[in-house]
């Protein structure tokens, strides 16, 4: 079949403004799913329960192939980075260390999603953020928007400095396991299950520890965030703990998305400019082999 | 307690393999055991490491509670041999010889969690039970009697020579079914196994056949006034002589004379409100005023200050016994009472207060 070049123009040009659009078209849409869907997994973390003993942290090393680690002191907890996907927040009240398992929350409105300008982050359809590490391009994007500052870049190695982040074990669930953290757990303050049936216990365990705490409260409902895929039984304010009290999307995680119309806008102006250029040109060549 | 395979004693994994799924095993050997397992070598790999994490507090991120109590018990603390030196007049103090003696001697004695929960003792030569599972309740053989096993353990399950087991022992108990919270301590620091606030008495099961109330007739007279054990055990070991060495390669032992079998009855060393007993059974401990001569002259100066026939319940408790087939098999009977003929001469002092210079005599119809 002989192309012309006129057609062959006309069909890359669409197919171009297509692949433009494609990824902001399936993020949006993802966005909007209910985070209570009755196939979303999630973890509840009942901070109450939580007694420090590092099996998180540790079974996280150990399902992500990062080498074994001693257990760390409460003085000087690890932050996380590329190679710490978990760790525990730790604060203290009257005299008495807290703990809270820290990574990523898996946001049913993610920034990190929103503004990942690769695709490396995306929406899986059991409800949580998945990446692929070899479409990452190390922006450092979602290190910057995060509300909860979880992705972290591997600094180190400046040739290949990609992020790093909980990836909600992906293997072991979309295999039908739990996560590795959860199934370390010894006392039971992570647990895994469907999202729907882990809020309401959240909500049931909040009401019972409220009859003697009225600072108990469930953090990750829908009001954060569109809802969290790891959510807490807290039992002071979120604060206290280290967590943000109101979340919100970064406004240039918004703004991102106004910018990418912009950009598409602008493609298909230059496409069109092109085309104008290319119909005049044309002619003109005509006008003057007249001549 | 048989000799437990080398390869038994250090496997991890045991017959079902099912370690490295278990609560313990799941996030590796590190998180407890430290060291270095991404080395290849032996050296790198066993800098810092902990054998037995359980002494170095491993346990307490997990089990506070339990471990905040065990550290005032005496599996922990070994104050029952400091009470009792000291209260022969031994010098404690920091850097004293009877230090250094308890540390080459009586620490092994020491147990840590893991001892019991995971291997047998250290004073047993250790070595994994049931590959690194961890047990919630230790084994009665492996564990308990691996260290009190010559006295305790041998009356409990009748393996002195012509005495049968304890009666409780024949109904199928275990060590745990009667000591059980009282192992990890009252919370409280002990002086001895015998002011622990936890610890079990016979009257916490029997109280329907004991006390005034009792039908039958020898437990509403003697009540308060016996010990249990005067009546209901039987001839047991008693140790004499125990010395402490040290070899010239530096490994530490003791030697002690042949253990004796014997039944005394003597006065009640510990009268108090929950001991109220006139009379108890007595048992010769192993101590002599040389116990520590290796280590320097009188070492115990106040030697004679504490009995060396001390309170005792025998675990070889039986129903009938020779003393409590009538009032005659007791009473007027010399020979079952500690006198003065059956106390070393020069130990006459130490006892004084515990023998018995008048027997009980025959009551009168």
């Amino acid at each position: 079949m002989e192309i012309s070049r006129r057609s062959f123009l006309k069909a890359s040009g669409g197919l171009a403004g297509l692949a433009v659009c494609q990824p902001l078209v399936t993020k949006t849409a993802q966005a909007a799913t209910d985070a209570d869907s009755a196939s979303h997994k999630a973890m509840l973390i009942d901070v109450t329960k939580c007694v420090g003993c590092w099996y998180c942290y540790a079974a996280c090393k150990k399902q992500n192939g990062y080498p074994e680690v001693n257990r760390p002191t409460p003085d000087d907890p690890p932050d996380l980075a590329h190679n710490v996907w978990t760790t525990l927040h730790i604060s203290e009240k009257d005299g008495v260390q807290r703990f809270r398992k820290q990574a990523c929350m898996h946001c049913t409105d993610a920034a990190c999603v929103r503004v990942c300008p690769t695709g490396a982050l995306s929406y899986n359809e059991l409800g949580f953020v998945q990446y692929d590490k070899e479409k990452c391009s190390g922006c450092g994007y979602c290190t910057q928007y995060c509300p909860f500052e979880i992705p972290r870049l591997d600094e180190e190695a400046i040739s290949n400095d990609r992020i790093d982040k909980c990836t909600f074990c992906f293997s072991r669930v979309t295999a039908g396991g739990q996560t590795a953290c959860s199934a370390a757990c010894p006392t039971g303050a992570i647990k895994f299950g469907n999202r729907g049936e882990l809020l309401e216990e959240g909500k049931a365990r909040v009401t019972e520890l409220q009859k003697d705490n009225a600072k108990a409260s469930l953090y990750g409902d829908s009001d954060v965030l569109g809802g969290l895929h790891v959510m807490y039984v807290l039992d002071d304010a979120a604060e206290s703990y280290g967590l943000p009290a109101d979340p919100t999307l970064p406004a240039p995680a918004v703004v991102h998305e106004v910018i990418q119309w912009v950009g598409i806008g602008a493609f298909f102006a230059m496409v069109g400019g092109f085309s104008l250029n290319y119909l005049v040109a044309r002619a003109r060549i005509a006008r003057e082999e007249k001549k | 307690m048989s000799q437990l395979e080398a390869w038994e004693k250090v496997l991890v994994d045991n017959e079902d393999g099912q370690f490295g799924n278990s609560t313990h095993g799941i996030v590796g050997c590190m998180i407890c055991h430290e060291g270095d397992s991404s080395s290849p070598d032996m050296a790198t790999a066993h800098t810092g490491l902990l054998a037995d994490p359980s002494s170095a507090d491993a346990c307490s991120t997990c089990h506070a509670e339990i471990e905040a109590h065990d550290e005032s018990s005496l599996h922990s603390t070994l104050s029952g041999f400091e009470t009792v030196i000291e209260s022969r007049g031994g010098d404690l103090s920091e850097g004293s010889l009877l230090v250094e003696a308890m540390g080459n001697h009586c620490e092994s004695c020491h147990t840590t969690c893991g001892q019991c929960h995971v291997s047998r003792p250290d004073s047993a030569d250790g070595g994994f039970l049931d590959g690194h599972e961890f047990e919630g309740t230790p084994s009665m053989t492996n564990n308990c009697t691996a260290c009190h096993g010559s006295r305790v353990g041998d009356e409990y399950l009748g393996q002195n020579s012509g005495v049968k087991a304890d009666v409780h022992r024949r109904k199928g108990m275990q060590c745990y079914t009667c000591h059980s919270v009282e192992l990890h301590g009252s919370g409280e620091l002990e002086a001895d196994r015998y002011h622990n606030s936890e610890s079990i008495s016979c009257e916490d099961c029997h109280s329907d056949v004991i006390g005034t109330n009792a039908t039958n007739t020898y437990h509403q007279i003697h009540y308060n006034i016996l010990s249990c054990q005067v009546c209901h055990s039987v001839e047991y070991k008693n140790c004499y002589n125990c010395h402490v060495e040290q070899s010239e390669e530096g490994t530490c032992y003791y030697v002690t004379d042949p253990s004796v079998m014997g039944f005394e009855v003597g006065l009640n060393p510990i009268q108090s409100v929950d001991r109220p007993y006139e009379y108890v059974v007595l048992r010769h401990v192993p101590v002599s005023p040389a116990t520590f001569a290796s280590y320097g002259d009188n070492l115990l100066p106040d030697f004679d200050a504490t009995p060396t026939w001390k309170y005792a319940t025998p675990h070889n408790i039986q129903l009938n016994t020779p003393q409590n087939d009538g009032c005659n098999y007791c009473h007027g009977q010399e020979q079952i009472f500690l006198m003065p003929d059956d106390v070393a001469a020069d130990e006459l002092e130490a006892n004084e207060d515990v023998i018995v210079r008048q027997v009980p005599g025959v009551p009168s119809e």
